[in-house]
């Protein structure tokens, strides 16, 4: 289909962007996977599960970099697999970062990173209440949106709700 | 601002004391207490008069707004943009209506984008209305409420004037707004400014000054700067800490990169400072209003777009400043459908709240009334 939309051009990213994406693949290129892309305002990586938490130290500790503000973690369930996409402020250095794993769908488990940015506590326990991803080492990993009793995780794919109701139905 | 209070993860600070029950009270407020602002249930342990630990419970408001995005159309789900948020709603759809346009990469006329700033500013000064308002009420005050809910209902006729409801506006769409201003609005626009800059002053005189108020919210709640930053407060909160992080200045969107915008800080990081900052957000989004006016383009108010939206695939992470801080969408599209992949809602309010343990932990129960209300949360977004 041909989208008959003005199109905006993509602006190329901002030097800081390259500059920053050297110094991770340079010092910290064990931890990805495949190259670093770039939007027009923002890095995007993809992280090994294995080594997720210790790029997330570098990332916040490195000078270069200082990524010490966590805005959003999402959970995604791409039906083969299930990915986990952190976005990561700069206040310093004015850079963003989406940082991504990928997971295994039947048994996503992923070191929690509340210990580097305690701001993902309420997050990461609402990503395994929705989506069902388990976080090691969490300090506290309780359901937080919906029941404790709660069976299943609404925002899977294949979650069927509670069949639904009507007067005289026999369902 | 420095601290000397040295930043722990949070698994190795809950070291907490042991259950005595000779003297411990466990103390449920909510949810359905006026004075947290809807459902919110805080279960406390007191000794005394002092808090031991406060354990917030949500999700009474959950609706799963994010799952109903997933089975409407894009333009379909700026609707419950509306809900999740109810009292900034303009803001909401701002940030929805934004990631869908990054998906699909469609430039947004300039025309469009200023009458975005207009109403996302007038949103922002009603939220900041009830946020100054109801608390102050909380806090004991019952005259300022009455002021703030005077000017927040001229803010809210203007809307229905703009687009024909006064709370679910629906007013944006993926690329641009739904009707073009009515003949005279910026006429009663620019009458509300002036009344509403002598409102803010009044405003000002009667609580800022109040020695009661003062009392209560000076050197309470304080929030050092790294805490702040550490615990991904956005919004007033983080401001009022000292952090000049506002996303129409560090990720500037649509109009804002023309207009001169100011963030207003504060150093204290106590609840005084939270609330000055909302006054003063209110002051700068008068300035902006004007700003917008006098720089207001011709031309259309909608960009060319089909009537099915279905934007190729990809994945777009797009972020207004709320009323309350870093309001973010991450949309993903699979390039198939009409409904939007994954929505995910990055809700200000959510992320601010889970401070708020911390923040009580040692003070007295009347304290925990101030600083809830400083943090200024709305329960439909934070429970979504």
């Amino acid at each position: 289909m041909v989208l008959n939309v003005r199109r905006k051009p993509a602006a190329p990213p901002a030097p800081r962007y390259r500059q920053a994406a050297e110094t991770i693949s340079g010092k910290y290129g064990q931890h990805l996977v495949g190259p670093i892309a770039f939007e027009e305002r923002a890095l995007k990586l993809e992280a090994d599960p294995a080594g997720l938490r210790e790029l997330a130290l570098a990332l916040r500790d490195d000078p270069a970099l200082g990524f010490n503000y966590l805005s959003c973690v999402s959970g995604v369930d791409m039906k083969d697999h299930i990915q986990v996409v952190y976005h990561v402020h700069s206040l310093a250095n004015v850079l963003t970062a989406q940082l991504r794993v990928k997971l295994d769908r039947d048994n996503p488990v992923v070191d929690s990173l509340v210990p580097v940015w305690p701001g993902a506590n309420w997050l990461e326990r609402e990503t395994y209440d929705l989506v069902g991803v388990q976080f090691a080492g969490h300090p506290d990993p309780r359901r937080i949106l919906t029941d404790d009793d709660f069976v299943g995780h609404p925002l899977r794919k294949d979650y069927l709700p509670p069949a639904y109701r009507q007067h005289g139905s026999k369902a | 601002m420095t601290t000397t209070e040295k930043l722990v993860p949070l698994d190795q600070q809950e070291a907490e004391e042991p259950f005595d029950a000779s003297q411990d009270l466990i103390l449920n407020m909510g949810p359905q207490h006026p004075s947290t602002h809807g459902v919110l249930r805080l279960v406390m342990r007191l000794r005394g008069e002092r808090v031991v630990k406060c354990t917030p419970v949500i999700g009474y408001l959950h609706r799963g707004i994010e799952k109903i995005f997933e089975s409407r159309t894009y333009m379909g789900g700026i609707r419950y943009c509306d809900q999740f948020e109810y009292i900034s709603n303009m803001l909401n759809e701002h940030a929805y209506v934004g990631a869908a346009e990054a998906l699909l990469g469609v430039e947004v006329p300039r025309r469009a984008e200023y009458i975005r700033v207009i109403v996302d500013e007038l949103s922002r000064c009603s939220a900041h209305l009830v946020g100054v308002g109801t608390y102050v009420l909380d806090l004991g005050a019952w005259t300022p409420v009455t002021y703030c809910f005077r000017e927040r209902e001229r803010i809210l006729d203007l809307f229905e004037a703009l687009g024909g409801s006064r709370f679910n506006h629906n007013y944006f769409r993926v690329g641009g707004v739904l009707f073009d201003l009515p003949t005279g609005w910026l006429g009663t626009l620019e009458k509300f400014l002036g009344d509403f800059g002598k409102l803010l002053d009044e405003l000002e005189e009667l609580v800022s000054g109040n020695e009661i108020f003062r009392a209560r919210t000076v050197g309470v709640g304080v929030i050092p700067q790294d805490v702040a930053v550490a615990y991904s407060l956005s919004g007033p909160n983080i401001r009022g800490s000292g952090v000049p992080f506002d996303m129409r200045t560090y990720r500037p969107y649509g109009a804002y990169p023309e207009l001169d915008v100011q963030p207003q800080v504060r150093y204290g990081g106590d609840c005084f400072s939270r609330y000055e900052v909302r006054l003063y957000e209110m002051r700068e989004a008068i300035r902006l209003c004007r700003l917008a006016m006098a720089n207001l383009p011709g031309g259309p108010i909608q960009a060319r777009v089909p009537h099915a939206v279905r934007p190729p695939k990809g994945e777009a992470y797009f972020t207004v400043e709320g009323a309350k801080g870093d309001l973010s969408l991450y949309m993903v599209s699979d390039g198939l459908s009409q409904n939007p992949y994954r929505a995910k809602v990055r809700g200000p309010s959510f992320v601010n709240l889970q401070i708020l343990p911390r923040l009580v932990k040692g003070c007295t129960m009347a304290d925990v009334v101030a600083i809830l209300g400083s943090i200024d949360i709305v329960l439909g977004e934070v429970d979504r």
